[in-house]
């Protein structure tokens, strides 16, 4: 029994042929349930969770982010280059991304944060690294959902791109929910989150100047 | 019209002589190479002189001369062919520091004559309609530039910094800060940038990464570096999104391709289709030349982009901003 907290604009993938999915509350085993409302004992996401409990990051919430932890599993996650672009219309996710992406890759240190906007468009660019060999550019970008993600290391490059790469361009679904990838990758929220949540939040400030 | 060529060191040579002889009315004339074995080379296989001597290569009767030597080269080059009256088209970057771009440029205007700086990336087919675009205003207000410049290690004396004067991000930030420029017309006013080693054993950067912001406002991030392996399917990226109040649009130059599917080290090959930008380089320089106007590119713009790249060096070394 799995218990799941969507924020109202987001889908689940519901394909899997080893839960049954279902928004009714429910203990029977196999069973994932949908709320929509925060709740202490459900995988909440970061955005709207109250930072207790089972917390997923966006980032890693998706199908490709299974495959793309396999893959730097697989090969070196120390020294490379990586960057992300979010399309998005809540730039409020600079800060859950620094910190999904400093647990796989390494604390985040000389941040540097610059913006620009025209009418509708806005775009920040963020600059930093992780780990001690790790360069990084994150970049957000107004709009509809799309996440592009590369990463480069010695002799390997791995990139996503929700828009382009999916089976179905008129029902794409790269950016829907993956109930595997929540489980395998939320973190049960402590005081090294908040403190780690607090950094960032410190070095995003400082880097605006 | 007659042409000389001033070292075979960057492969770009063997293009603009192939170039040279496509053109009606143009002729390689002399070849001059500090390298005696390279330059003979050269010399048999386009079969026109070969000299060692730069003074007695600058006294033949040459209209026009393309520099295509090792980076560190690049000054002396430039102002002994200005010193002769000779027209220049140098391969980027102009030079490795900025008083060096700075003396040649004022040289060549003493003298009289034209120095452009080798950026064919301008004259991409892809790359020239995005300028339209904007020129037009269908992109609206550009708010953010994203660009990259990513290809396979080049070897040679590209990777020796004495010889170079940088690595990766001097060798592949030079051409996309040249169209940020070009397409807006402003230019850079911050860098931040990090630069180090990531894909190789080199003893020079191979990889950088930079915000730039430009006294318009546009914020703009650049990738450059010498990630692509042989196997990877193409040489790499020349790519430019433009990012604007109306619309968005993206050009990587490379794209325009076959894929080729194969057995054995390469499963996957990109096979280039696109318009041949060296080509086009040589055919635009020698036109104003010839009618005595100014070439597309500058001297002038050779060094704005040349102290981009310099200025995410030291960026990267001072951990902060770099103000221009």
């Amino acid at each position: 029994m799995v218990k799941i907290v969507l924020e109202k604009d987001q889908q689940l993938l519901t394909h899997s042929p080893l839960y049954r999915f279902t928004t009714e509350n429910s203990e029977e085993p196999n069973v994932v349930t949908i709320l929509q409302q925060p709740s202490a004992e459900a995988y909440q996401p970061f955005s709207i969770s109250k930072k207790q409990g089972n917390i997923y990051f966006d980032l890693w919430s998706y199908s490709f982010a299974i495959q793309l932890k396999q893959v730097l599993q697989a090969h070196d996650t120390v020294k490379g280059v990586l960057r992300l672009r979010r399309t998005t219309n809540k730039f409020s996710y600079i800060k859950e991304d620094i910190l999904a992406l400093s647990e796989w890759f390494g604390d985040v240190r000389n941040v540097t944060v610059r913006s620009n906007k025209g009418g509708e468009m806005h775009y920040t660019i963020v600059l930093c690294e992780f780990g001690d060999s790790i360069m990084a550019h994150l970049e957000y970008k107004s709009g509809n959902a799309r996440i592009e993600f590369e990463w480069s290391s010695h002799l390997h490059i791995v990139e996503f791109d929700s828009l382009q790469m999916s089976s179905d361009k008129d029902n794409n679904r790269n950016l829907f929910k993956n109930i595997d990838a929540i489980v395998q990758f939320a973190i049960m929220w402590n005081e090294y989150y908040d403190e780690k949540l607090s950094t960032i939040q410190q070095l995003l400030q400082r880097g605006e100047q | 019209m007659n042409i000389g060529i001033m070292s075979f060191a960057h492969i770009h040579a063997t293009s603009y002589a192939s170039a040279i002889q496509r053109i009606p009315d143009t002729k390689l004339t002399a070849i001059y190479d500090t390298d005696t074995k390279r330059g003979k080379e050269a010399s048999a296989e386009y079969d026109v002189p070969f000299f060692a001597d730069m003074d007695l290569f600058l006294a033949e009767n040459i209209d026009v001369v393309l520099i295509c030597s090792e980076n560190v080269l690049h000054k002396e080059m430039v102002i002994a062919a200005a010193k002769s009256k000779k027209h220049i088209l140098c391969e980027k970057p102009i030079a490795t520091n900025v008083e060096d771009a700075k003396e040649m440029i004022e040289v060549s205007k003493e003298n009289g004559v034209h120095l452009s700086i080798a950026y064919p990336v301008r004259y991409s087919a892809p790359i020239c309609d995005l300028k339209v675009a904007i020129d037009a205003g269908e992109l609206g207000e550009i708010v953010a530039i994203r660009s990259t410049n990513r290809g396979q290690n080049p070897g040679g004396w590209f990777v020796d910094e004495q010889l170079a004067g940088g690595g990766a991000v001097l060798d592949h930030t030079v051409h996309m800060v040249d169209i940020m420029r070009w397409y807006m017309n402003s230019e850079a006013k911050e860098i931040t940038a990090f630069a180090n080693n990531y894909f190789t054993e080199l003893k020079t950067d191979d990889a950088g990464i930079m915000t730039i912001i430009f006294d318009n406002g546009v914020i703009a991030s650049h990738d450059a570096s010498w990630s692509r392996f042989p196997q990877f399917p193409t040489w790499g990226d020349v790519m430019i999104e433009v990012i604007g109040t109306k619309a968005t649009r993206k050009v990587d130059v490379f794209s325009e391709n076959l894929h080729l599917y194969g057995k054995g080290n390469k499963s996957l090959t990109h096979l280039y289709s696109g318009n041949d930008t060296d080509f086009d380089l040589i055919v635009d320089f020698l036109k104003a030349i010839r009618h005595g106007e100014k070439p597309l590119i500058s001297g002038y713009d050779g060094l704005k982009s040349l102290e981009i790249a310099l200025a995410a060096y030291e960026s990267n070394t001072r951990k902060q901003a770099v103000k221009l």
